[in-house]
């Protein structure tokens, strides 16, 4: 007999391998690849480069050109590495007029650009090219309205959205419109009020020809809205787009927010403190064709509150008035945590008034820390300094830290100054909870820049002051895409 | 008493030299016929045979005739001897009557009004074995016999029948017939006279019937060589004139001088066509004999086109029946391309061609055959097993000799076969039909083919233009291309539809050749219908891959050698050839079918070892230990072999270092890779993609189920192979085996071996296994199995109706055609940008899913589709890429400058005509990409571009450029600053293609981004100017002056030389394969 013959035992081994295949292969397809998708992965609107980077830009819009305009301003370079940088600034108005300037960066310092004043144009876009990476650019505005300051923005974007806004009374809106890109962009601008969708006409199809920027006054098409959520979406084209709001009726404040290029499932406030007599609310906008289910996680130090849930319908906006929750007491510090479920994600904002009898400026926007600037890999983020020559007298007020991570985790406050970084304080969040340095332990950084380092997903912001109230003027840690020191 | 018989006359025509004169007479003096007479007619200058005659039949006449003249020149004389016979028996001097053969002759004439009757033939030496019982013939006069050969006689064909031909060696006509034909056509001196008489007879009215009561035994002397042929004028050498010589120019005399005009013209061209087929069929069989036999028939014909007017007039004079009534009674379609099809169906490529396998020691399992090129296809359906169902003309007539209906078995027979085959063929031929004509679009890999002069140039030169150039040597493929371009005098549009279109059948042949020696006939068709009914292939050609068409093609023919050399029962039965049958030589076929397929597809060559071990590891599961260490070794030698035989290639590939891995194929991303569901049903392009293509893989499983014995144990073997097959495949587009990521087109070839082959040993399992088990689920599961593979097939079938199988009917020439007309001055390179799978030129990896290529300006051809393995210097492109998606630059256009890239190609999927398909099939680039090339702030993009994005480079310096100002030299690898890029302008022609570049200078400094920079000499008057290296890689010349000025590439021509040498090693292997095989036939002949 053969040993062909044999075989007929050996049956069922051979079917027992060739289904165990088909149960691996299955199995194995539900398993993630080991390599990632190709292509750049999602970067936050502002990230700073990694320092061996051959070379980095940064564009930053919203300021006007003149002095006494509603929001002339500056912008601030500060170096992450241990090399100075230099770079290019070239400016460019609305009415096409431009400028440039160098500028060098040394290390681990800060630079407050001076941008020669256009020949004519009103309003002021700017393209920050530098030789290298690890810096980060921010900008700082100040006009009869107040001062703000935001992070420049360090890529461009197909669309852009703004959670926050409003043109009651005498509230200004403003989108400002930027095409650092050699491709021509087309443009539509859609608003999500509590009436509904408006798509202006006049705001269609908006042509922006390479190097150009424009600005649209929002109020004049979508008029004494409370509430307003902005899309900036291109037919063609990567533009780059921030909204500029001058609050000047309940208290006057200047914000310059610089937009966010896509949804995200998870959004943070690391600190938030409500007043008597002011007021502040979280707004949540659905810019997808899902309604979502969004919860609001707040906690105070001394536990977790009750979250606030809500279906958002796609293509609107949940204004929770946090000042109106009688759940969150006022005076008592506390963070918040926003996610979304059931569709691409959401896109979170803040609006903060102080009482009309505090200090000016009484009123602020802002953007909440999206996803990925608190799940950047380095668990590093860079919190420039305030100074500026035009802004005399602002400080940083606190620095917030919240975990994000849902177990404790370390942290470290470093002060970045020409000799080297020297940490102020470190120790352990517990998970879920906030972590503020007060104004006197800030106090021993002086107007020198902060690293943030954590060991794991944190959001981090600053706010600065002096303002009426917390939160009117903040300034988001911004993430590191490399170690900074290199 | 008064005789009441008619007169017969029989006439023998002798020449007096064969021995079975006396016998015949014999009979003949033996009749129990009164009336008969004999006239013996003597040809020849031989011995005198009147006292032989005397001796036997005293009262026969004999005459002797001048000369040597044919056998029915000869017969004709009787016409002017005889008066008053009824009837002339024709005889030949080698037939033996039995006592009654003229009466029965002579009555059944009467009986069916017959003008022609032929007695039932047997053979001379054992009269129970048939020889003819009449004869048929098909339109262009090819002759069918109704039996099989060496059929016994149990009286199966003893009734009356209407027959088309009245064998030669014993006619009995009736005398006015006879007259009024005049005889036989004397220009037919032998071998075709008796279709001659037998057509014309039919066209005067006449029938012709067998007569099968009346016995004759026939020694068919000349017609089996024992007895020359003796006419004068015809010299039967065996060599340049053939007895099956003389027949067929005879069968198209008959044709050409017997058909109505109306219908000659219908016939003629059916019978040219075929006869050219039959030519082009012994040019590749190298059967010079038959190539004479069929070519000699049309010459000798042209060179008798005059005889042919009279004889012709002389036809039609006698005509009473049509053509139309003539026709009916002759056999449908050819007989000859049956009987050729049938041959290929049921024994392969080389009996069906006749190449007869008579050296070597013929073993137990291997059937000698014999060429079959005689006029006679009688053996056509000598397979049928349903002979006997056959009507007269072939026809069936559904019922048995007793008059039941008949059930036939599904592919039963050779001609349900050969039908079953020839519809998969047409249904292929009709999926395919759109493909056969204009240019092929320029998708995937299917860009055109350089001219053929270039192939050769490519294959040779020390230098090829691939990323920013490279001295490493290309791919055999080219010398390929070359040989077939030389061939088609430079078609070199048919020549990429012939080898892409070609592998298609080629892999159904590979297949059919595998799986012969494992199943029956039945099953093999099966397995080879199924093997073309995979999706595998027409994915592969949606998608333009031609190294998942070549894998297609090559894996069959590989894994039966490596079965073969590997020693595998029962593939150890099968007999070989001289060298070629030892393992050194069965090693080195089976490498070379590797280095074949390596050539177009490098991951056949890994493929290949992986199969060995699947074959090994699949046995080893089933028991089967035997031969598994020698099975291993002849693997991993015939990989060995294949290296050597692409040896420049091969080491080329090795110095390129990490990237040698990327010649498999380059990684993908995982977004876009394909489901495991997908991988397993063979659904990786756009067509055949239905789920229905699972039921193929579940049918190929019976054999697991019911087989035994060896068909369980390859069954094992067979599914062990695709499952390394789907795992490797699944794996590698997953990134899950790193680097080595192999295109799954080609990977998944040896699974749809498996499935194909498996569906053919389920159904063996069926014929064989089934026996004595009570009905059961095996049996539910074999009809279960069945109909599964007969809805399987669903797929490809609908896939077919396309037309084109969705490859994309234009590619990416149409948005980039304006890089053929960019024009202008200067020489400039366009960068590539896309996932591997929907690039149209070969490359190198960024990332998973994202590939980069360097071309030079125009679209890409075939050079830019098989590069070398490494980028060498063009890898800064990767860099300078992968910093730019990464964020870490904005200027990307300034880092592509040194290359001298004045345009980024991102292509967008596989083709911009190719809309909806699934992500594993379009292939989109990584997202992301084109934001961070428009991030980039010195590329500009072009709009309206679609299924493309294209993006200038404002900061391009020419590939050739010159400015006053040098640059710094440099021998580290690095990007050019801003200062840099700026103040160049064009010098200098392409080099690539030439042997250099030139151009008018002026002074100053010469820049040339050509790699490597130190094999390229800048002259100037005969003077070589000063090179320095910049950015690590490229070259300056310094102090240049005005003139003319000529960059050209000085190395010792390493290459050429290694080439030379493959090519050599190559011609040696060719001609002992070939060679050989022509010395043993011409031994033979």
């Amino acid at each position: 007999m053969s040993p062909a013959h044999h075989a007929g035992g050996r049956r069922w081994l051979v079917l027992v391998v060739v289904a165990a295949v088909f149960v691996g292969l299955a199995l194995a397809a539900r398993a993630p690849g080991k390599s990632a998708p190709g292509g750049p992965p999602p970067s936050p609107a502002a990230l700073v480069g990694a320092a061996s980077a051959e070379s980095s830009a940064w564009y930053c819009t919203g300021q006007t050109t003149v002095a006494g305009a509603l929001a002339p301003g500056s912008v601030i370079l500060t170096n992450t590495t241990a090399r100075a940088v230099s770079g290019t600034i070239d400016g460019v108005t609305d009415s096409g007029a431009r400028v440039a300037t160098a500028v060098s960066v040394p290390a681990r310092g800060q630079t407050v650009a001076t941008v020669p004043t256009p020949a004519s144009g009103t309003w002021l876009s700017e393209v920050v090219l530098l030789s290298r990476g690890g810096v980060a650019v921010t900008q700082a505005l100040r006009g009869p309205s107040g001062w703000a300051e935001a992070p420049c923005q360090s890529s461009t974007s197909p669309q852009w959205y703004f959670p926050s806004g409003a043109t009651t009374g005498s509230d200004a809106m403003f989108v400002v419109l930027f095409n650092p890109t050699s491709t021509p962009d087309v443009i539509d601008l859609t608003f999500a009020t509590a009436k509904g969708v408006v798509h202006p006409i006049n705001f269609q199809g908006l042509v922006l020809q390479p190097g150009q920027t424009q600005v649209e006054s929002v109020g004049v098409y979508v008029q004494e809205q409370p509430s307003i959520a902005t899309t900036v979406t291109t037919r063609i084209g990567r533009v780059v787009a921030s909204e500029l709001e001058l609050f000047s009726a309940d208290g006057s404040g200047l914000a310059i927010v610089p937009g966010s290029p896509q949804p995200q499932q998870e959004w943070a406030i690391p600190l938030s403190v409500e007043i008597p007599g002011g007021s502040s609310s979280i707004d949540v906008f659905n810019p997808g064709p899902t309604a979502q289910e969004v919860t609001v996680r707040t906690r105070l130090a001394s536990g977790p509150l009750s979250p606030f849930r809500a279906r958002v319908p796609p293509q609107s906006t949940w204004v929770l008035s946090t000042s109106a929750q009688t759940r969150i007491p006022s005076g008592d510090p506390y963070g918040a945590v926003i996610d979304a479920r059931g569709g691409a994600g959401v896109v979170v904002g803040r609006i903060v008034a102080a009482p009309a009898t505090a200090l000016a400026p009484q009123s602020g926007m802002t953007d909440a820390v999206d996803g990925l600037s608190f799940a950047t890999p380095t668990r590093e983020w860079l919190v420039p300094s305030p100074v500026s020559a035009s802004l005399d007298g602002t400080v940083p007020d606190s620095l917030d830290l919240l975990n994000l991570s849902g177990r404790s985790e370390t942290y470290a406050v470093a002060v970045m100054r020409p000799t080297g970084s020297r940490t102020l304080e470190s120790g352990q969040i517990p998970a879920a909870t906030s972590l503020s340095l007060s104004a006197p332990a800030l106090a021993r950084a002086g107007l020198d820049p902060l690293l943030v380092h954590a060991s794991g997903p944190a959001a981090v912001s600053e706010d600065v002051g002096p303002t009426g109230v917390f939160g009117v003027v903040t300034m988001p840690g911004i993430p590191l895409s490399s170690p900074s020191g290199g | 008493m008064e005789s009441q018989v008619p007169a017969v006359v029989a006439v023998v025509v002798t020449t007096g030299t064969g021995p079975w004169l006396e016998q015949t007479l014999a009979s003949l003096a033996g009749q129990n016929y009164v009336e008969l007479s004999v006239l013996v007619l003597v040809t020849g200058d031989g011995p005198d045979p009147t006292a032989r005659v005397g001796r036997i039949l005293p009262e026969a006449f004999v005459r002797r005739l001048p000369g040597r003249p044919g056998y029915g020149a000869a017969s004709n004389e009787a016409l002017g001897m005889v008066e008053g016979a009824a009837f002339f028996l024709l005889c030949h001097d080698d037939c033996a009557l039995d006592r009654e053969a003229v009466h029965n002759l002579v009555e059944e004439s009467f009986r069916s009004n017959a003008g022609v009757v032929s007695p039932k033939f047997v053979h001379w030496d054992d009269p129970s074995i048939l020889l003819h019982v009449g004869m048929h013939c098909d339109k262009t006069g090819a002759v069918v016999d109704r039996i099989q050969d060496g059929e016994v006689d149990h009286g199966q064909h003893d009734a009356v029948r209407d027959v088309f031909v009245a064998p030669g060696g014993c006619i009995l006509i009736r005398a006015d017939l006879w007259r009024e034909l005049e005889g036989f056509d004397p220009g037919i001196v032998a071998m075709g006279e008796d279709l001659d008489l037998s057509w014309r007879s039919q066209v005067a009215g006449s029938r012709v019937v067998v007569a099968p009561e009346a016995r004759v035994r026939h020694r068919e002397a000349v017609a089996s060589g024992a007895l020359a042929l003796s006419v004068d004028g015809v010299e039967v050498d065996g060599v340049r004139v053939t007895l099956q010589g003389l027949q067929r120019r005879h069968e198209l005399r008959v044709v050409l001088k017997c058909y109505s005009w109306f219908h000659l013209i219908r016939v003629l061209p059916q019978a040219a066509l075929l006869a050219l087929g039959e030519l082009l069929v012994a040019v590749l069989a190298r059967d010079r004999r038959r190539l004479r036999t069929v070519a000699g028939a049309w010459w000798w014909n042209a060179r008798h086109l005059s005889e042919l007017h009279g004889l012709r007039r002389q036809v039609a004079a006698h005509r009473l029946f049509p053509d139309a009534e003539v026709r009916r009674l002759q056999l449908r379609g050819s007989a000859r391309l049956s009987h050729y099809l049938s041959r290929l169906s049921h024994q392969g490529l080389d009996a069906a061609n006749a190449v007869v396998s008579r050296g070597g020691q013929v073993r137990r399992h291997e059937k000698v055959e014999r060429p079959l090129l005689t006029g006679s296809v009688g053996v056509a359906f000598s397979e049928d097993a349903d002979f006997d169902e056959l009507d007269d003309l072939g026809h069936r007539s559904g019922r048995d000799r007793f008059g039941h209906q008949v059930r036939q078995s599904f592919l039963s027979t050779g001609r349900q076969r050969v039908v079953a085959v020839v519809v998969a063929a047409l249904v292929v031929v009709i999926g395919t039909r759109e493909l056969f004509f204009g240019s092929l679009p320029l998708v995937g890999q299917l860009a055109p083919l350089p001219g053929w002069s270039a192939s050769w140039h490519h294959f040779f030169s020390g230098w090829q233009p691939a990323g920013v150039g490279t001295t490493a040597p290309a791919t055999p493929a080219f010398g390929i291309v070359g040989v077939a371009g030389t061939v088609l005098f430079g078609a070199m549009g048919l020549v990429q539809k012939v080898l892409l279109l070609g592998c298609i059948p080629l892999g159904a042949v590979g297949l059919s050749r595998f799986i012969r020696h494992l199943v029956s006939p039945r099953a093999r068709v099966v397995a080879v219908i199924c093997y073309l009914g995979l999706p595998l292939p027409y994915g592969a050609l949606g998608t333009g891959r031609w190294d998942g068409l070549v894998a297609y093609a090559v894996f069959p023919f590989i894994v039966a050698r490596l079965a073969r050399a590997g020693g595998i029962a029962p593939f150890d039965q099968v007999a070989g050839q001289g060298w070629r049958s030892e393992p050194f030589g069965q090693v080195v076929i089976l490498g070379a079918i590797v280095a074949l397929g390596t050539s177009f597809a490098p991951a056949v060559l890994p493929l290949t070892l992986v199969c060995t071990l699947a074959l090994a590891g699949g046995g080893l599961l089933a028991g089967q230990a035997k031969n598994v260490g020698h099975l291993c070794t002849v693997g991993a030698l015939a990989a060995g072999a294949a290296v050597v035989l692409c040896a420049p290639w091969a080491v080329g590939t090795l110095l390129a270092g990490r990237h040698a891995v990327e010649i498999f194929g380059l990684p993908i991303s995982t977004s876009a890779a394909p489901g495991w569901g997908e991988v397993v049903r063979f659904a990786i392009g756009p067509t055949a993609r239905s789920p229905i293509a699972w039921l193929l893989v579940g049918g190929s499983a019976l054999p697991l189920l019911l087989g035994r014995g060896l068909r369980l144990v390859w069954a094992a073997r067979l599914w062990t192979m695709a499952c390394a097959s789907w795992v490797l495949a699944f794996a590698a587009t997953h990134g899950w085996t790193g680097a080595f990521t192999p295109s799954e087109s080609v990977v998944l070839v040896p699974a749809a071996i498996a499935v194909a082959a498996g569906i053919g040993l389920g159904i063996s399992s069926f014929e064989n296994d089934l026996a004595g088990q009570a009905f059961g689920w095996r049996q539910v599961a074999c009809g279960l199995a069945l109909a599964a593979t007969t809805v399987g097939l669903l797929p490809a079938v609908a896939g077919a109706l396309g037309g084109r199988w969705s490859l994309p009917s234009s590619g990416i020439e149409q948005p980039l055609a304006f890089l053929d007309r960019s024009g202008g001055t200067g020489v400039y390179r366009t960068l590539w940008l896309g996932d591997p799978r929907s690039l149209p030129v070969g490359g190198w990896s960024v990332e998973p899913g994202l590939a980069y290529a360097l071309t030079d300006d125009g679209l890409p051809d075939a050079t830019d589709v098989w590069t070398p393995a490494g980028p060498g210097p063009a890898g800064m492109v990767a860099r300078a890429v992968q910093l730019a998606i990464t964020g870490g630059t904005v200027h990307l256009g300034q880092l592509l400058a040194a290359q001298g890239i004045r345009f980024v190609v991102v292509v967008n999927g596989l083709s911009p005509a190719a809309l909806g398909l699934p992500a594993s099939v379009d292939a989109p680039p990584p997202a992301g990409l084109q934001g961070a090339l428009l991030d980039q702030d010195d590329l500009e993009i072009r709009p309206g571009e679609f299924g493309v994005q294209v993006f200038r480079n404002a900061a391009v310096m020419p590939v050739t450029a010159a400015r006053t100002r040098a640059l710094p030299s440099t021998t580290a690898l690095s990007w050019p600053t801003a200062p840099d890029v700026v103040g160049w302008r064009p010098v200098l022609d392409a080099l690539a293609g030439r042997e250099a570049a030139t151009g008018e200078l002026s002074p100053g400094t010469v820049y040339a981004a050509y790699a490597p920079a130190g094999s390229f000499t800048l002259t100037q008057g005969g003077r070589r100017v000063t090179r320095q290296p910049v950015f690590g890689w490229a070259a300056q010349f310094t102090g240049t002056t005005t003139g003319t000025a000529r960059l050209s590439l000085r190395q010792f021509p390493y290459v050429p030389l290694a080439v030379a040498s493959e090519v050599a090693l190559w011609l040696v292997l060719a001609t002992a394969l070939v060679g050989r095989r022509r010395t043993r036939a011409r031994r033979e002949e």
